[in-house]
């Protein structure tokens, strides 16, 4: 198992893609930034419903871009190319299990968005305070960061699963692109159905808790949701990732 | 015995289509083991089962005598269908990375067997712009990583040249004389009988025979091909009245392998017995017609 996840860590290190895609995210933020001055200097008493400070940034890091789709698709990339390559083969032949070569691509997709992740909101924390000023010190700032970070794990835990379920970059990005929305009126038609008005399915849907977490004020209710409901999507869909890849023919 | 592979009834189903079908095969340790069969006979599930690529529906696979299947494998080099590369990568970053798989990376040992193979001189080009012999040295160097004490071969020679097929064969030899053991299949016959030293003959997923090269050379000797109306009567009358001689039926008529010292008495024999002879002959028996009467149509 070192040895794999010395492997897996080797093959991120060298992994242009995971490079780009934090470029991007780092000039999409440069761009939300810029179109936000823009803005203010054209309407200055805009800044009651523009973030602009270091903070502010910090907390729309993720929102105000595209992160969480980059990261899904970085994601899949990483997984489905030993698939789509057949490298696999020479992974398993080796005597490696399945469930090593899972956790161990779980283990390096993993750091590899954490580390997305803080310098996501380090680099929005540092060109908000450069663009504006560093901002408040919101109470729970750090408590809805890492709401936010367990959010963002979740929706890359579902990528994570689509790419060892499909094992193909098309067909899992697609499907990670999809799943959302489709989720989405599944749970809104079942609230319709069950016409329950206290408790609505629709709210539990993963890829919402972002956007609930971006703006403040952030509820207590809406933080507890993401903290418990983020760890146990993380955990069902690495679990249904890992029961198919044990029934993987290769 | 202990055997470096062995399996016992082994047995892999695909939906309704039984590929690998009660298997019991047996390699020893330092052997060069053919498997030989046409397309489809079940030599590369086999081989995938082998190797953990795919799970057996029944039976059991042991190998180096019974060790923890895991660690037994990473005892093993295999090239297994299509060599499975990196393809953006070149042939030295491809060796790296599965030398990491390895235990570490040891440049001068990556170096040695890019030469082995001829391919030392790739430089910047990637393995997605390989030819297909070129893709298949470099599976093989990949197989080779580590000082396997046992090599998988899926037909290793497709696509090389007959240059290349020699170099394959006689790294082969090489490393069966250092004591690797390899199982090699091939549907290069006249290939396979140059090295190997034990046949596993496979057909609609059963191993037919094993044979060592010794026993086929024996077979493969002078023997009398008869053809007959009837066969199963035609080994009747011959073993009543020959009870020593060696007659097998064999895709419609009769092989003899022992010697025959009259073979006029032998037609007298049959025609007199109710049996329509149509042709007698003696035949120096070619190893390729010795596996293909025995592969099956």
């Amino acid at each position: 198992m070192k040895d794999l996840l010395k492997l897996e860590f080797y093959k991120l290190k060298r992994r242009k893609s995971f490079y780009i895609c934090t470029a991007i995210i780092f000039i999409e933020q440069i761009l939300t930034l810029i179109s936000t001055k823009l803005v203010l200097k054209e309407d200055p008493l805009a800044f009651v419903y523009l973030s602009a400070s270091g903070t502010d940034a910090m907390l729309e890091a993720v929102y105000s871009t595209s992160f969480t789709l980059i990261a899904g698709i970085f994601a899949v990339l990483f997984v489905c190319e030993d698939f789509e390559q057949q490298t696999v083969k020479n992974i398993i032949s080796k005597g490696y299990t399945r469930v090593q070569v899972f956790f161990a691509k779980a283990i390096s997709v993993g750091t590899s968005v954490s580390v997305m992740f803080v310098l996501c909101v380090l680099f929005a924390f540092c060109m908000g305070t450069v663009f504006f000023e560093v901002g408040e010190a919101y109470g729970r700032l750090f408590a809805i960061m890492g709401a936010q970070y367990l959010a963002v794990m979740a929706e890359t835990a579902a990528a994570f699963f689509l790419a060892f379920l499909l094992r193909k970059n098309g067909r899992s990005i697609a499907a990670y692109i999809v799943t959302p929305a489709l989720g989405s009126l599944v749970l809104s038609l079942a609230d319709l159905v069950l016409d329950n008005e206290d408790t609505l399915l629709s709210e539990f849907w993963y890829p919402i808790f972002i956007g609930n977490l971006t703006y403040l004020p952030v509820d207590t209710e809406i933080l507890t949701r993401a903290f418990v409901a983020s760890p146990l999507y993380i955990a069902a869909f690495l679990g249904a990732g890992l029961f198919f890849s044990r029934k993987t023919e290769l | 015995m202990e055997y470096v592979i062995e399996t016992r009834a082994l047995s892999k189903k695909y939906g309704s289509l039984l590929a690998v079908n009660g298997v019991s095969i047996h390699v020893k340790k330092g052997e060069i083991y053919g498997l030989i069969g046409k397309n489809g006979a079940g030599k590369t599930t086999l081989m995938r089962v082998l190797l953990g690529l795919s799970e057996a529906n029944g039976g059991e696979v042991r190998l180096f005598g019974g060790e923890e299947l895991s660690a037994a494998r990473r005892k093993i080099g295999a090239l297994i269908e299509a060599p499975a590369l990196y393809k953006n990568e070149t042939a030295i970053e491809n060796m790296r990375r599965f030398a990491i798989l390895n235990g570490g990376v040891d440049e001068d040992e990556i170096k040695a067997l890019l030469e082995f193979v001829g391919l030392s001189d790739t430089g910047k080009k990637k393995a997605g712009k390989f030819s297909l012999g070129m893709r298949q040295r470099l599976g093989i160097a990949i197989a080779l990583l580590g000082k396997p004490e046992l090599l998988i071969l899926d037909e290793p020679v497709n696509g090389l040249d007959p240059e290349g097929i020699k170099d394959v064969r006689d790294i082969i030899v090489k490393l069966a004389a250092e004591g690797v053991t390899v199982l090699i299949s091939s549907h290069l016959i006249d290939e396979l009988g140059k090295i190997a030293t034990t046949y596993g003959i496979m057909n609609c997923g059963y191993l037919t025979e094993e044979l060592s090269a010794g026993e086929i050379a024996e077979k493969c000797g002078t023997s009398i091909k008869v053809a007959v109306d009837n066969v199963e009567e035609a080994i009747r009358l011959i073993g009543e009245k020959y009870p020593l001689m060696k007659a097998e039926p064999q895709n419609g008529f009769v092989r003899i392998t022992s010697p025959v010292y009259d073979l006029s008495e032998l037609n007298l024999l049959l025609a007199s017995g109710g049996v329509r002879v149509y042709e007698l002959k003696n035949e120096s028996l070619a190893l390729e017609q010795f596996f293909i009467e025995r592969m099956g149509r």
